[in-house]
């Protein structure tokens, strides 16, 4: 679609007057609650408060006082970050912005009443909730695996004590030791997310344990910037990394974590660290409200809204919505997009035409960096890739230090745009 | 008598090769595609007055990458740069004059209308 000033959708009465909260401002604002103060969550509770100036009420319920970030914790194993430098607080959201950041867990959403309860035994009211809960693991999808033996076998695909677990892991293995990933099945967070961690983990590997060994258990015939990776893996790291793919075992792995045993195609084999990624679908909270289809939460492109509840938003990981990868950049990409929909119904502000995009950098030795990305538009079927780029194999070296560096200017500015 | 002959012909070579080259620039110029510096952005497309309230809406999209505050670690500053300037930059990208994967793909998809929006918007944001 070609777009112009011209041609704006300005959401005015008609819109308004099919909303049925209190329009006044002052004691009745209209309500916004935001579940996750992630890349989709905080992004939304922002954009909304700012834009707003004050005229809607925004409650973000987050648990976690600390948030990092999940982008960039492959750079902390690699020993490019420290913790704490992916690590932010809500503090200016609250201060800087107005919004009612509760530290809580949602445990429940009842859709008629419009009412969100917490762990902690309160509720919050809404006249719009936009769900940002990211992802939650399918029961039983690597059989021996799970939540209680994620100290034992850790995911770290929640940024965290996950992430300094692994680490840790990492850094006390024997000599010679295997560190052993349990790739996800698609769709899953972050696309090339677990390959930029086994590059990291060579990365570290190499240098403080040159005679370990990765191995990759893949049930995917084909993953992200494979041919990027592969490339990298045979320049930087020759001979650490064996990946074993769907046809030989890698697809229907078990494991015994008391044993630190993975059961290839029959065979049993023990590894010293074992970073196991279960298949992934929409946080809990999402079931809970009743918006999933399956593992995730289909979405109206226009708007971000659910397919199943036009007051319930679902944004990032969580949303079935098209052609977008699961990512913090497209997760704040649709970000915007719903807080000026739900802006646009509430205060009766202009709507303008959604347009989405991400980018996806990752690095894969020191100062060689790699990134894919695409541009989006609103159908009415789903979330469509208009165009996309991917960097190129044998590209040269002054090219790959640019792109890591941009991605650290990214980092700096998405986690601007997020937190203030 | 063969020397004089090489230091005619080396000045017919040379002025050849200089009447080729503005020759060339020029073929260029006129379609407003050349490389970044001789890049030139038309008159109707700088007297585009852009709206400040969409530019606002738009530059949600730049500042996922571009720090809204203005920091340049990585990635430019694009905060309070003269209304022309930005044009230029941006029609660079657009036109494929300037190089740079994810510019030129959010380029090409905004009108001259959009670009002017942008620029008017961020000319206003001084840190």
């Amino acid at each position: 679609m070609k777009l112009n000033r011209r041609n704006f959708i300005s959401a005015s009465a008609g819109i308004a007057a099919t909303i049925s909260s209190p329009m006044v401002f002052g004691a009745s604002r209209p309500k916004v609650v935001v579940i996750g103060g992630g890349a989709g969550g905080a992004t939304a509770a922002r954009y909304i408060a700012k834009d707003s100036k004050g005229a809607i009420d925004v409650t973000l319920v987050e648990p976690t006082r600390s948030y990092y970030t999940c982008f960039f914790s492959n750079l902390y194993l690699g020993g490019f970050r420290d913790f704490d430098s992916i690590g932010h607080s809500y503090g200016k959201l609250a201060s800087d912005y107005g919004i009612n950041v509760v530290h809580d867990w949602a445990v429940d959403v009842d859709s008629s009443g419009k009412t969100v309860s917490l762990a902690g035994g309160g509720t919050v009211n809404y006249d719009k909730l936009i769900l940002s809960p990211g992802i939650d693991f399918v029961d039983n999808s690597v059989p021996g695996w799970d939540l209680s033996s994620q100290n034992k076998m850790p995911h770290s695909y929640k940024a965290g004590s996950q992430t300094q677990l692994l680490n840790a892991q990492i850094e006390n293995m024997r000599q010679g030791g295997t560190y052993c990933m349990v790739a996800p099945p698609n769709p899953y967070r972050c696309p090339p997310g677990p390959y930029e961690r086994v590059s990291m983990v060579a990365h570290k590997l190499k240098k403080t344990n040159p005679s370990a060994k990765i191995l990759i258990l893949e049930p995917k015939p084909k993953f992200s910037k494979q041919g990027l990776f592969e490339e990298g893996w045979s320049k930087h790291y020759p001979g650490m990394i064996e990946m074993i793919g769907p046809e030989m075992g890698g697809k229907g792995v078990e494991v015994r974590p008391a044993s630190m045993e993975v059961i290839i195609d029959g065979e049993t084999e023990k590894v010293d660290v074992c970073n196991v990624i279960p298949a992934m679908k929409a946080g809990k909270i999402a079931e809970l409200a009743g918006v999933t289809d399956g593992n995730w939460a289909p979405t109206i492109a226009h708007t971000m809204q659910s397919r199943k509840n036009s007051d319930i938003h679902i944004l990032g990981d969580a949303a079935a919505q098209g052609d977008m990868p699961k990512s913090g950049f497209s997760a704040n990409s649709q970000a915007k997009v719903c807080s000026m929909a739900v802006r646009g119904e509430l205060t009766d502000s202009k709507v303008f035409p959604a347009k989405f995009s991400n980018t996806c950098w990752s690095l894969v030795d020191t100062n060689d960096g790699i990134k894919v990305g695409a541009s989006y538009e609103a159908t009415d079927e789903k979330i469509a890739k208009v165009s996309g780029f991917v960097s190129k194999t044998g590209e040269d070296a002054s090219v790959r230090k640019a792109t890591y560096e941009e991605s650290l200017g990214w980092y700096a500015g998405i986690t601007s745009d997020m937190f203030g | 008598m063969y020397n004089l002959i090489m230091k005619c012909l080396n000045l017919l070579f040379i002025c050849l090769f200089i009447y080729f080259k503005f020759f060339i620039f020029a073929t260029f110029a006129s379609q407003e595609v050349s490389d970044d510096d001789g890049f030139e952005v038309s008159d109707e497309i700088l007297a585009i007055v852009g709206d400040i309230d969409y530019g606002e809406y738009l530059s949600s999209e730049c500042t996922t990458c571009h720090h809204a505050q203005g920091l340049d670690e990585g990635i430019p500053s694009i905060t309070g740069w003269p209304v022309e300037s930005f044009v230029w930059a941006l029609h660079s990208y657009k036109s494929g004059a300037r190089k740079h994967p994810i510019m030129e793909m959010i380029t090409q998809r905004l009108s001259n209308e959009e670009i002017a929006s942008l620029a008017i918007f961020f000319e206003s944001i001084n840190n």
